[in-house]
């Protein structure tokens, strides 16, 4: 039987991605025998819940962990990131602040009026905790604007309500080109929390207002000068259906690279990656990590003047529906390098060939529990066994130590994937499916070539093999 | 070193007693000794430039001379004293069949413009706008720069008239000039509805059948020696654009090579360090270096500021059509944030006197034409026009940078570079000078650094040379060879390649001096399609295979162009 899949998206970006591998779509609710399922939250918090029977097998996989709103729900968010920035303070490590100073209303609202009389002219932007796409987020400059969530007017049924906000000092001076404010949305990858072992896609974008940045309180209800969402920038009368106002990664690099220098921009580029890494390993202890589950997260970051990286909301579902041609090659290869990346490479017999199958075979056991350092566009920023073992090295401890670290990568999770290993452990399972997917998909070989790089013309390799294909020359 | 200048140099006593021992041996007639004589001075020479530390700055100071480069800052106030034109004074020899298209060119192009004119009222003399206008105006510049204003606000601080959407805003597009090169470009062209009709127009190729003169007598470089020209981009050496995405440590050390060439400060070596490409974090500086452009001075951004200043006062019916060639920046990917920088700067160029004696060649709406033949060609029916105002507008056009299609996506990739609109504009100037005008030129050079029509030639020799069956194809489907690549190198490739590989392809351009690679880029993807292209079965499907080379790496095609097979 070949791999069958699920999901709950009908969005191209996704179901074409799971068909041209060739995987068999289940269609019906009742059929469970998926090997992959690209599930909504309220699926997983389904499948997850604590009054389903359901267990799920060895093997398979779903895009979402069960907890993760902890990281996904603004306050929560900030709840985790405040515990963790207080435990490394404690330790005495570093604990640069990650995202703007926060509050959760109503319960920190007499905190958050202590710090707004230390500085009562800042802006202040208001968000609920759990809605998404820009919904009912707005500025503040006066306490006055919301005495509504001090919590002494509110009924005490009310102060713990699912609908709270957070409150963030807006960072307002962020930087701008063309004289417009954007904010980055970045596609992480995380295949277990435990150990916490963390992908960045070099594809992303920058997200542009439609209207020109005015600092200062003139245009605090303008949404279009201040909020990047796309969802809202959508229904601007400037917003560009041809480019939707986005900007790729490269194309920021290069700017700043010109603008600000190249070691700024590498430098920045690693606090972004810092960012996002502190804020996973926050939540590390919370989220269940179920080996089952690996997520897509789509970080949104804003960058100041002094090019410093805020992030300021993470999602478990970030928008895969797409406005622009370049919008939908983008997430198409985000979505096709996730599945790369997190299913084991026997799921894609064809685009494995088999020497090289035959040599990983051989490869001690040690070296497959070490995770892929690069699938497609991702790349791996962050591999706690490996930042241990460092860290042991570096003490140059007894042999005891780093073996028994050795031991414990090995036990743990594959290097493709939370489930791996235990797929792999029965080589019999391996062999058989390679032989299916070799089977059903031979003749479209040539296409396949695809699923590794579809970045054509890269490198030297093309353009020669074009020459050679040309007689003339 | 700005404690030294020309005039320094030439009244330099050691210069001047050596100049006086050398005649003195000259008159004396001693031919061996001469030759002695002239060795122990340059080396003599050498000696004093190294040891007073200004030997760069003589380095340069002969190159930017020998060179002709423009905005030489080096060359300071004796940049008038050097003749740039060179070209212009050729135009008596210019082919025939060029001189016709360049005069069509012209009529067409002066008839677009009346047209326009009568439209908008606006006159070609920058006008000072109506009193009230510029009271307004004025109150809209207290605060903001003048550059910030003409941007932002754009058409609307400049009140530029709407009209009517049936009327082409664009003078002359790159069809046009293609149907002027292959003299086909009539006073009603503009008549026939889209570019698809007018291009129908065109002849196959322009160069290479018999009675198609205009290019025909062009020799362009012959394959071998192009490859000769471009012998740098061979594969065994290493490039930014290939290899630095390779290895680490090979673009960490060609940045610390630039920072260390920046440093020494020597035009030349900047010039032959791009050849193999430029990292991004030092090209801007390099671009300049290799222009011999100084940092931006407080003049500088004085003089941009001085032309936005004259832009928001005057009217002028050309910003109208500037207006609506950035228009077009708009819509593109990697540009559209820099829209209002680029309206800030073209409106300024426009009204830059200083430029037009520093072309390299002249622009086709130029005086080139004698006083004759233009009244007889570009005015015919309209009496309403007096002669004498046409002379002035004659001279006015002899004297003015027009808007040519495309003229935005020039600027555009200069944006990733600055951030500063004054720097753009400072580097525009200078590449305008010395390279675009070549686009918007009928001059009848080739070698090693042709003008459009050269170039055109160029591209159409090296595909029919490397690849005649895509000629063949193409003439099968009716399409015109020169009209496939006409956009690309009109506009650079800006908007077609990505905007890495659009600099990368420019680092060659400045590095070898010449717009060579542009046609060699045209037939490399040409080339590196050719199964797609030759499965086409209609014109249609070529643009379309075409229309997208987003994904396409400049440095690597060109070398499998030139270097492979």
């Amino acid at each position: 039987m070949g791999i069958r899949f699920k999901t709950d998206f009908s969005q191209f970006v996704v179901s074409a991605n799971l068909k041209r591998r060739g995987w068999e779509e289940i269609t019906s609710v009742l059929d469970d025998d998926w090997d992959i399922y690209w599930a909504n939250v309220a699926t997983v918090k389904f499948i997850f819940g604590p009054d389903n029977g359901l267990r799920l097998q060895a093997g398979q996989l779903i895009n979402h962990f069960p907890n993760h709103y902890e990281l996904t729900r603004k306050d929560l968010l900030v709840k985790n990131i405040k515990r963790h920035q207080r435990t490394l303070k404690r330790d005495g490590g570093p604990s640069d602040d990650i995202i703007p100073t926060t509050f959760v209303l109503p319960q920190d609202y007499a905190l958050f009026v202590e710090e707004y009389r230390k500085a009562p002219n800042t802006t202040w932007i208001m968000k609920p905790s759990s809605r998404s796409q820009g919904k009912g987020i707005f500025l503040i400059n006066k306490l006055s604007q919301i005495k509504a969530w001090s919590s002494n007017l509110l009924p005490p049924a009310m102060r713990h309500s699912a609908d709270s906000y957070v409150v963030s000092r807006y960072i307002d001076n962020p930087l701008l080109i063309g004289g417009k404010k954007f904010d980055l949305r970045l596609y992480v990858v995380v295949t277990s929390f435990k150990p916490l072992q963390v992908y960045m896609s070099k594809l992303g974008f920058a997200r542009f207002c439609n209207l020109k940045y005015i600092p200062g309180a003139d245009e605090i209800d303008n949404e279009y000068v201040h909020l990047t969402n796309v969802a809202i920038q959508k229904n601007g009368e400037d917003y560009n259906e041809k480019h939707g106002n986005k900007w790729t990664l490269e194309d920021l690099r290069l700017y700043i690279e010109a603008i600000r220098g190249v070691e700024t921009c590498e430098k920045l580029f690693s606090e972004i990656e810092g960012v996002v890494i502190k804020s996973l390993k926050a939540c590390q202890n919370i989220i269940i990590n179920d080996r089952h589950c690996f997520e897509l997260y789509g970080f949104d970051i804003i960058l100041d003047q002094e090019l410093r990286p805020w992030l300021i909301e993470v999602n478990a579902s970030p928008s895969l529906s797409t406005t622009t041609q370049s919008d939908r090659l983008l997430k198409f290869k985000v979505i096709n390098d996730v599945l790369l990346l997190v299913t084991p490479p026997d799921w894609l017999p064809l685009t494995l060939d088999t020497s090289s199958a035959q040599t990983q075979g051989t490869q001690p056991q040690r070296s497959l529990a070490v995770p892929r350092t690069s699938v497609g566009s991702f790349r791996l920023i962050y591999d706690e066994e490996a930042e241990a073992e460092r860290q042991v090295m570096s003490f140059s401890r007894s042999q005891r130590a780093s073996s028994e670290v050795g031991g414990a990568s090995f036990s743990a999770n594959g290097p493709w994937t939370p489930g791996g290993a235990l797929r792999r452990s029965g080589s019999s399972v391996g062999v058989q499916s390679s032989q299916q997917g070799s089977g059903s998909g031979a003749g479209s070989r040539p296409g396949t070539s695809s699923y590794q790089s579809s970045d054509s013309g890269s490198g030297r390799r093309r353009p020669m093999s074009a020459a050679r294909a040309r007689p003339g020359l | 070193m700005p404690s030294l200048t020309w005039k320094d140099i030439c009244e330099n006593s050691v210069c001047r007693e050596i100049h006086d021992n050398l005649k003195e041996q000259y008159l004396r007639g001693d031919e061996g000794f001469q030759l002695t004589c002239i060795s122990s001075l340059e080396a003599h020479l050498r000696q004093i430039m190294e040891k007073s530390g200004h030997a760069t700055y003589i380095e340069n100071l002969s190159f930017a001379v020998s060179e002709q480069i423009a905005f030489a800052s080096i060359l300071e106030s004796h940049t008038t004293a050097i003749t740039f034109q060179d070209d212009l004074h050729e135009d008596h020899g210019v082919h025939s069949g060029l001189k016709q298209a360049q005069m069509k060119a012209q009529a067409f192009f002066c008839q677009k413009l009346r047209e326009i004119q009568l439209l908008t009222h606006w006159t070609l003399t920058p006008t000072l706008r109506p009193q009230s206008h510029v009271d307004q105006i004025c109150d809209v510049l207290e605060s903001p720069q003048p550059w910030d204003v003409l941007g932002e606000e754009g058409s609307a601080v400049l009140g530029i008239p709407q009209l009517p959407s049936m009327v082409k805003k664009d003078l002359i597009g790159h069809i046009e000039l293609l149907l002027a090169l292959a003299g086909q470009l009539n006073k009603d062209s503009h008549s026939i509805s889209g570019p698809a009709a007018r291009s129908s127009k065109l002849p196959l190729t322009l160069g290479m059948v018999q009675f198609l003169p205009p290019l025909q007598s062009l020799q362009p470089l012959a394959i071998n020696d192009l490859r000769a020209f471009l012998s740098d981009l061979q594969p065994q050496e290493r490039h930014v654009g290939i290899d630095d995405r390779q290895q680490v440590w090979f673009k960490d050390m060609k940045l610390r090579a630039s920072r260390a060439l920046l440093k020494e400060g020597s035009a030349l070596n900047c010039r032959s360090f791009l050849r193999f490409g430029c990292p991004q974090g030092s090209r801007a500086k390099m671009w300049e270096s290799a222009l011999c452009l100084p940092p931006l001075r407080t003049e500088d951004v004085m003089l941009f500021a001085g032309l936005c200043r004259d832009v928001l006062m005057k009217r002028s019916v050309t910003d109208v059509i500037t207006c609506s060639d950035v228009q077009s920046i708009a819509d593109t990917e990697h540009f559209f944030l820099f829209e209002e920088m680029i309206r800030a700067v073209l409106l300024a160029l426009s009204r830059d006197q200083d430029l037009m004696p520093c072309l390299s060649s002249p622009p086709f709406w130029s005086s080139a034409i004698s006083g004759q033949d233009a009244s007889s060609s570009a005015l015919t029916k309209e009496d309403c026009v007096s002669t004498s105002h046409d002379q002035l507008q004659q001279q006015l056009l002899s004297n003015t940078i027009l808007p040519v299609q495309g003229i935005a996506f020039l600027v555009a990739p200069l944006c990733y570079l600055y951030e500063h609109p004054a720097d753009v504009y400072r580097l525009f100037r200078s590449m305008y000078a010395r390279f675009w005008c070549k686009l918007h030129s009928m001059s009848c050079k080739v070698g090693n650094s042709p003008a459009l029509p050269g170039l055109i030639r160029t591209y159409e020799h090296v595909l029919q040379e490397l690849d005649p069956e895509i000629v063949v194809h193409l003439h099968g489907l009716g399409l015109p060879v020169a009209a496939v690549a006409m956009p690309w190198i009109c506009t650079a490739f800006v908007g077609g390649l990505r905007t890495e590989e659009v600099l990368l392809l420019w680092d060659r351009i400045l590095g070898l001096d010449s717009l060579l690679p542009l046609p060699l880029m045209a037939v490399a993807i040409l080339c590196f399609r050719r199964q797609v292209i030759l499965a086409c079965q209609s014109k249609d499907e070529v643009h379309e295979v075409l229309s997208d080379i987003s994904q396409l790496q400049s440095i690597p095609l060109l070398q499998a162009l030139l270097f492979q097979g």
